[in-house]
């Protein structure tokens, strides 16, 4: 009788919702595709060169990026509402030859072949949604989410060459860590349709996992080598989509 | 009344599926090759300076170079070895040190200063010649050459495993080939940042027994990455010989 109850209560909600929906801010379901700019030292890049001892690395190498990103969010007022972000990832490394230039100063080689895999960051941020219309079809909008990401480190991979005797490869091995993120953004919704929008979106984006980094087959005390990293992971995300509006024909 | 999710434009919808495929999809790997370095030095003369340690004054020096004593000029594919000779007392103890040197470059670059910078991956062998195949000892502290890596197909000069001249083959003694060794032990005496740390051979000690002649053989391996105490990781950046007379 109780479970009763409550399914009847929020099928109720529902319909309230619904019925009211053109009296409150848009809802809505979005796919959004674009870029993600990484920032801070994540985003940099350096030839590290150590000919007696290992040194710590803060550069992250990350290059700008596809994202993509599925979100929605109800309005329970004209303004405001509450929803959700499901974003996805991937960063190839940048100036991998000035990574690779590192390795083959630091241990004074003939060649050296760096092979790197990618960052991958999935983040599933619920927060807060804003929409104010402007123009008759032009909104802003605005959010400010927090959540988690879970986050991974590329694998790298250096192979050494030297008078033609090719030596153990180095490898920086790939982490995961789940870790608190946000997001903030802004953009522009154009209703295309009655019931159908294309925004653009600019977001900023913020989490710092805590990464364990393991390497394999280092032998000898020279070069780049890093145990931990634990940089900031930012970003500026800019992004295009349509969103399918909750609306009434 | 009729609810609906209006599907708008397909074509529009389409265009950012395609594109955001597009951008997820341009992140392949990638691969990078960093070819060599210009501007290597020259390993053109190396010297063996030593130290009796019971007699100062005994200090023998051995030098084995690639420039040449008439024009002094660096001939790529000569070494002479009119001073690459070790001349030791019987049953002494002496403290030696590898001197490297590009003497292409004005001053002289010592090189084997850059060597002990880089002494992670380095490391110095010392064999000498005749030895008895019971004295031929691989560790991973040892100085002596794997068997498997001597020229022992003449006992002269058949196999160049040097930078640019001949070497002298190591001459094993055994039942069936009998002969008078070289009583010479080399060990290094230097230690490497590695963790944990392994021998160099720059500085090293020389223990002699009785009168007997032979050749030294030194080989550098840069090791990069691979060091571990042995002989066959890596590659040589130098293989030289010096004749040895102990008396």
């Amino acid at each position: 009788m109780k479970s009763i109850k409550i399914f009847l209560s929020i099928a109720a909600l529902c319909i309230a919702v619904s019925s009211f929906a053109q009296q409150k801010g848009p809802s809505f379901i979005g796919i959004n595709g674009g870029i993600s700019l990484p920032l801070g030292n994540w985003g940099k890049s350096a030839t590290i060169v150590s000919i007696n001892g290992t040194v710590n690395d803060p550069n992250g190498y990350a290059n700008k990026g596809g994202i993509g990103m599925l979100d929605g969010a109800w309005f329970f007022s004209k303004h405001f509402g509450v929803g959700g972000l499901l974003s996805y990832g991937t960063y190839n490394l940048k100036n991998v030859n000035a990574l690779s230039q590192g390795y083959q100063e630091s241990f004074d080689v003939d060649t050296t072949r760096t092979t790197p895999t990618n960052y991958k960051v999935l983040n599933l941020l619920p927060g807060l949604y804003f929409n104010y219309p402007v123009l008759k079809k032009l909104s802003v909008t605005a959010r400010a989410l927090v959540g988690i990401t879970y986050a991974t480190t590329p694998q790298i991979s250096v192979s050494i060459e030297d008078g033609g005797v090719f030596d153990p490869p180095i490898v920086q091995e790939s982490d995961s860590k789940t870790a608190f993120a946000f997001d903030v953004g802004a953009g522009l919704s154009y209703a295309i349709k009655k019931c159908l929008a294309v925004n653009l979106k600019a977001d900023y984006f913020y989490t710092e996992p805590d990464f364990t980094i393991d390497n394999t087959k280092r032998n000898n005390n020279a070069g780049r080598e890093i145990t931990t990293y634990n940089q900031p992971l930012s970003a500026i995300n800019i992004s295009l989509g349509v969103a399918f509006l909750f609306c009434r024909k | 009344m009729k609810k609906y999710i209006s599907m708008g434009h397909p074509l529009l919808f389409a265009l950012v599926l395609i594109s955001m495929i597009t951008i997820t999809g341009c992140n392949k790997n990638v691969q990078t090759v960093t070819p060599a370095l210009p501007g290597n030095e020259f390993l053109t003369t190396v010297e063996l300076q030593l130290v009796n340690t019971s007699n100062p004054s005994d200090a023998p020096l051995a030098i084995s170079t690639q420039i040449s004593p008439s024009t002094g000029l660096y001939q790529a594919d000569s070494v002479y070895s009119n001073l690459a000779l070790l001349s030791l007392k019987a049953n002494s103890t002496y403290n030696g040190r590898v001197i490297i040197l590009d003497e292409t470059q004005t001053p002289f670059d010592t090189v084997s200063n850059e060597i002990l910078a880089r002494e992670n991956y380095h490391l110095f062998f010392f064999q000498p010649s005749p030895i008895d195949t019971a004295n031929v000892i691989i560790t991973g502290t040892t100085t002596n050459i794997p068997i498997t890596y001597w020229n022992t197909t003449n006992n002269i000069g058949a196999s160049d495993t040097t930078a640019g001249g001949v070497s002298d083959n190591e001459i094993l003694i055994t039942p069936t080939s009998p002969g008078i060794p070289l009583n010479l032990t080399v060990s290094r005496t230097d230690l490497d940042n590695n963790i944990p740390p392994m021998q160099i051979g720059l500085q090293d000690r020389y223990v002699t027994g009785a009168a007997s002649t032979g050749i030294l053989r030194v080989v550098l391996r840069h090791q990069p990455n691979a060091k571990n105490g042995t002989y066959p990781p890596g590659s040589s950046d130098l293989d030289i010989t010096y004749a040895v007379k102990i008396q």
